[in-house]
């Protein structure tokens, strides 16, 4: 201990000019309060940039320097024989080295840095802001210290192994990279930055020690130094890419409990449904799967899908894009070039243990709208205002037509409506068929600005809601016919749905009523005073949301004509799915579906 | 053999390589306790590489060494306590002053005279506050060999020591040298090429030529047994000789075991060889 | 005092032993006086201070040197100068008889003294190599 500080002493005494140096450095901005331009105001922000400049350009150089000359010269110059024929080990040497350059590079980075605090007093009084800084600083040279001296072993030893460093070099960083990429595609920038400061911390904590290791087999020449450091440097960093490598498949490996602050999206019928959310204890990684809240069962999508689409309509099958290119993905994210990336139709069965099929059709880009049929047979893909349908087994297009904005509805595998809503004037609800590949138009209207087209749960009644004064607020039409069928006249402010066998429902404050053409069946009082319906849950069943403040849920047996249940305070988020007021995802039954 | 019998340096069969290149060839030698021993041998001989083994500085490919009965790769930290060296390029830092130098060299070591130290540098005029770069060769080495003997070597390892000096300053080193011997009985090796210098100071002296040890003997004994013989023609038969050489009209020859040898009646001149003469026709003969 | 020739076929330590004596039967060094320490010696002759302390050594074993603890080594008192002057009898006389058979052979001086040195060489070989 005592020898190696008495080393770090005359090492510190050798380089006593750059205390000097740094108090020039300190001092020379001063000059631009002298230099008679501008106002004192800007003369002064002039040298609080200059000194700032001057800090972190001063601190990196001398860092380096530091590095470069820790033992390099002394063994290029063959005068580490001086050390070594003295009474001390490899290790003292080192460590009384190491120990003289961080506190010349601490005491300089105090000297020159100081003018910055008073000059910045909002970031140097921050209990948050200053900590960071200074550490990012000091840990900032530290690295350039020791990576100064690793490429000067190596550098100077002028063996032709460096070849050797250099391949492992590059075969580390791209192993790196490689571990990080699951954590970019899960969104996990926080995580892989964290990452990325471990390694560059264990990196300089394996050439702190690793040094002594160096000086004590390598001694006098220039050439063992080089082996030894390469031996200990290689041989760790192998170790830290297998901790990166565990650490990461631990944080990758998540189940759909591990999910916290999720956010659903469950399918029109049965108990599957999409989640997405962060995963617990991980950083900032996040996590997405199909579950079934009934069983638990889940299927992993990853995070980097586009959802543009839905479930089919019975909640059996589900349809979305994966890009084809995840590591292009990547690229364009980080360079923000935002060019189109090729992007893969997955399709998959919602069952325990289901594989997502990946269709091998390819678009150029995302889509707004896709569907799947039930049997997965079929896949509507609206994109660029076009509509295609792809048979999946085939790949092929079976149909190709210009739709512009819409969504879709298989109402077999070969026949298809589209509902389209993008002109203001006009919207229109169209049948294509695949195999003659000819369109009709089911329904069309002009001047439908104020107008939504729905389709409703029977695949052949069009909810027509207008909400401008002076016009028939809803219209219900065939569109096997194309003509309009006769309904109860409702008010603009109603919520109509239409049932899978015709029937319309509608709500109003206080009651539900059950029309079967123009004919009420049933009129259900409910204590719900601003009521909103939702799709048809169950045959017969309907779920009323009831929109107040500290809203309620009922569901509603049409055919008994009786609330079933209700539940207080709870938000639908899809037919088997609520938000409880604390923010949980629950079930019907009040349990968190997780 | 205990340690505080074992000799000051005990090399055993000691190979040294760089890659395919063979440096010092399987070379066995010993230094008793307080004996001199000098190593000769030509530049590219392989006496810089051996040195630095010996004082494990570098590893031997084969073989071991072992300064005072412990290994020196091992032990060379606790080793060089009891070693004083003077290297033949001295390896102090250039900017470092002599005063500043002398402090850190003496908070290395358990012993340190600092009175004799301070006589010798006034001896050999050297002002303390002087940057160790700026002396001159002659003055480098008289700072080492003080700052080497103030800390009561056992071992003293002069690497070509009179290189650089002139006629003065090698007097005074030798003298210096000389007094330790007789005060403390310490050990010297000393490798140089000043083959007369060490005539009358070494006890044992090691040739290397081409990596190998091709002689290691006492002094005494060498020089007792080789004879350089003039004749007054060539002469037909020889017994154990070496090469005959043309000198003037007749012809010379070096015996190298005169103890043994039978005087040829033609025989003119025999006299003895001074220690180069022995050394070129050791070497030489080998080439 | 005395040279040390390192050229001379004769050893360091010897030389310094005949150095001695001669020096003492010379008489500048006279009995019961100190001789220059091992150290000084050696310094001043430039030679290995373990050869001095062997000439040293073989001189007090011959008596011509005694050695007082704690003080040094001495030129020893008296018993070596008979034999001293009984040497240098037997030495005048043995010059003496060649002389005179030289003369009685009709040589001249330079042959006679050419003859003396001839077998003077020849029998201090011959008497170091049975040594």
């Amino acid at each position: 201990m005592q020898k190696a500080l008495a080393i770090a002493r005359r090492e510190i005494e050798e380089r006593s000019f750059v205390f000097i140096t740094a108090v020039v450095l300190t001092l020379a901005p001063l000059l631009a309060l002298i230099v008679p331009r501008g106002t004192m105001h800007d003369r002064l922000s002039a040298f609080g940039v200059l000194s700032l400049i001057l800090a972190v350009g001063f601190t990196g150089g001398l860092a380096i320097t530091l590095g470069v000359s820790l033992v390099g010269r002394e063994l290029t110059e063959k005068r580490m024989s001086f050390f070594f024929s003295r009474p001390v080990t490899g290790a003292q040497i080192w460590f009384g080295k190491l120990t003289a350059a961080i506190a010349i590079l601490m005491v300089c980075i105090a000297i020159v840095f100081l003018p910055s605090t008073f000059f910045y007093p909002a970031v140097s009084s921050s209990w948050v802001a200053f900590p960071f800084l200074i550490s990012t600083i000091i840990a900032g040279s530290l690295f350039l210290l020791l990576m100064g001296h690793t490429l000067s072993t190596i550098f100077r030893a002028r063996s032709a192994w460096i070849a050797l460093d250099f391949c492992a070099a590059v075969a580390f960083k791209i192993a790196l990279v490689a571990a990080l990429v699951p954590l970019l595609l899960h969104r996990a920038v926080g995580d892989a930055m964290l990452v990325l400061t471990i390694v560059a911390l264990l990196f300089m904590s394996i050439i702190a020690i690793g040094g002594a290791r160096q000086l004590s087999r390598g001694r006098i020449d220039v050439r063992r130094n080089h082996r030894e450091l390469s031996k200990v440097l290689w041989i760790s960093l192998a170790v830290v890419l297998i901790l990166v490598y565990a650490a990461v498949l631990w944080v990758t490996a998540i189940g759909p409990r591990d999910l916290k602050q999720v956010w659903p999206r469950s399918a029109p019928a049965g108990s599957w449904t999409y989640i997405e959310g962060w995963a617990k204890n991980r950083g900032d990684f996040t996590g997405s799967f199909f579950y079934d809240v009934a069983t638990g069962a889940s299927i992993r999508v990853p995070m980097q899908h586009v959802w543009a689409g839905q479930f089919d309509r019975n909640g059996t099958a589900a349809v979305w894009l994966e890009p084809a290119n995840p590591i292009g993905l990547l690229i364009d994210q980080a360079f923000s070039t935002r060019r189109p990336q090729p992007m893969e139709l997955v399709v998959s069965r919602l069952e325990a243990n289901a594989t997502p099929k990946h269709t091998g059709i390819i678009l150029n880009g995302g889509a707004s709208f896709t569907e799947v049929t039930s049997d997965l047979s079929r896949v509507a893909v609206i994109a660029g205002g076009i509509l295609t349908v792809y048979d999946v087994n085939t790949r092929a297009s079976l149909a190709s037509l210009q739709v512009g904005d819409a969504y879709t509805r298989f109402i077999s595998p070969n026949t298809i409506r589209i509902v389209a809503f993008t002109d203001d004037h006009m919207k229109r609800a169209q049948e294509l068929d695949l195999r003659s590949r000819k369109v009709k138009t089911l329904f069309a209207m002009n001047d439908a600005r104020f107008t939504m087209l729905r389709l409703g749960s029977d695949d052949r009644t069009l909810i027509v809601h207008t909400w401008r004064d002076g016009s028939v607020p809803y219209r219900f039409i065939d569109l096997s016919t194309g003509r309009d069928l006769p309904a109860p006249s409702l008010t603009a402010e109603s919520s109509a749905i239409v049932l899978h066998d015709g029937r319309i429902v509608t709500a109003q404050p206080g009651h539900v009523s059950v029309y079967s053409g123009a004919v009420l069946q049933r009129d259900i009082a409910i204590d719900a005073s601003s009521p909103r319906l939702q799709e048809e849950r169950e045959p017969g069943k309907i779920l009323v949301w009831d929109t107040k403040l500290r809203g309620r849920s009922l569901l509603v047996d049409v055919d008994r004509g009786a609330v079933v249940t209700t539940a207080k305070g709870i938000v639908p988020v899809g037919p088997s799915i609520f938000r409880d007021e604390q923010g949980t995802l629950i079930t019907w039954d009040g349990k968190p579906i997780l | 053999m205990t340690n505080e019998t074992a000799p000051a340096v005990f090399a055993d069969a000691v190979t040294i390589r760089y890659g395919s290149k063979v440096a010092v060839d399987n070379g066995t030698l010993s230094v008793a306790r307080g004996s001199v021993y000098a190593l000769l041998g030509r530049n590219g001989a392989g006496k810089s590489s051996l040195v630095r083994t010996l004082l494990g500085q570098q590893p031997a490919s084969a073989g071991t060494i072992r300064l005072f009965g412990e290994d020196v790769w091992t032990h060379r930290a606790t080793l060089m306590e009891r070693v004083g060296i003077v290297p033949e390029d001295a390896d102090a830092p250039p900017d470092m002053r002599v005063d500043k130098l002398t402090r850190f060299w003496s908070s290395l070591y358990a012993r340190w005279d600092v009175t004799l130290f301070n006589e010798r540098l006034e001896r050999f005029h050297i002002a303390p506050r002087t940057k160790f770069g700026d002396l001159s060769k002659g003055q480098k080495k008289q700072v080492m060999l003080a700052l080497s003997l103030a800390t009561s070597p056992e071992l003293l390892l002069l690497d070509d020591p009179t290189l650089g000096l002139d006629v003065v300053a090698r007097k005074s080193l030798f003298e210096e040298v000389i007094a330790e011997l007789a005060d403390r009985g310490i050990t010297v090796l000393i490798t140089t090429h000043d083959l007369g210098g060490v005539e009358t100071i070494a006890d044992r002296v090691g040739v290397m030529h081409d990596g190998r040890l091709v002689l290691d003997e006492e002094l005494e004994t060498l020089k007792s047994r080789f004879r350089r013989v003039r004749f007054a023609a060539r002469p037909v038969a020889l017994a154990n000789g070496s090469n005959v050489r043309a000198w003037g009209s007749g012809s010379e020859v070096v015996v190298s075991n005169f103890p043994e040898w039978n005087e040829p009646a033609d025989a003119v001149e025999v006299s003895p060889m001074s220690l180069e003469e022995i050394f070129i026709a050791v070497t030489g003969e080998e080439a | 005092m005395f040279d040390i020739n390192p050229a001379n076929a004769s050893p360091i330590w010897l030389q310094i032993e005949e150095g001695i004596r001669r020096m003492i039967s010379l008489g500048s060094l006279g009995p019961g006086e100190p001789v220059p320490s091992v150290r000084d010696l050696a310094k001043s002759l430039r030679v290995n201070p373990n050869t001095v302390a062997r000439a040293y050594q073989r001189l007090t074993d011959a008596g011509v040197l005694t050695v007082k603890r704690g003080e040094g080594t001495y030129v020893a008192d008296s018993p070596s100068q008979p034999k001293k002057s009984e040497r240098n009898e037997k030495l005048h006389n043995a010059a003496t008889t060649y002389a005179g058979a030289a003369i009685a052979l009709g040589a001249s001086f330079d042959e006679a003294a050419g003859e003396l040195e001839s077998s003077y060489s020849r029998l201090v070989r011959e008497h170091r190599r049975k040594a």
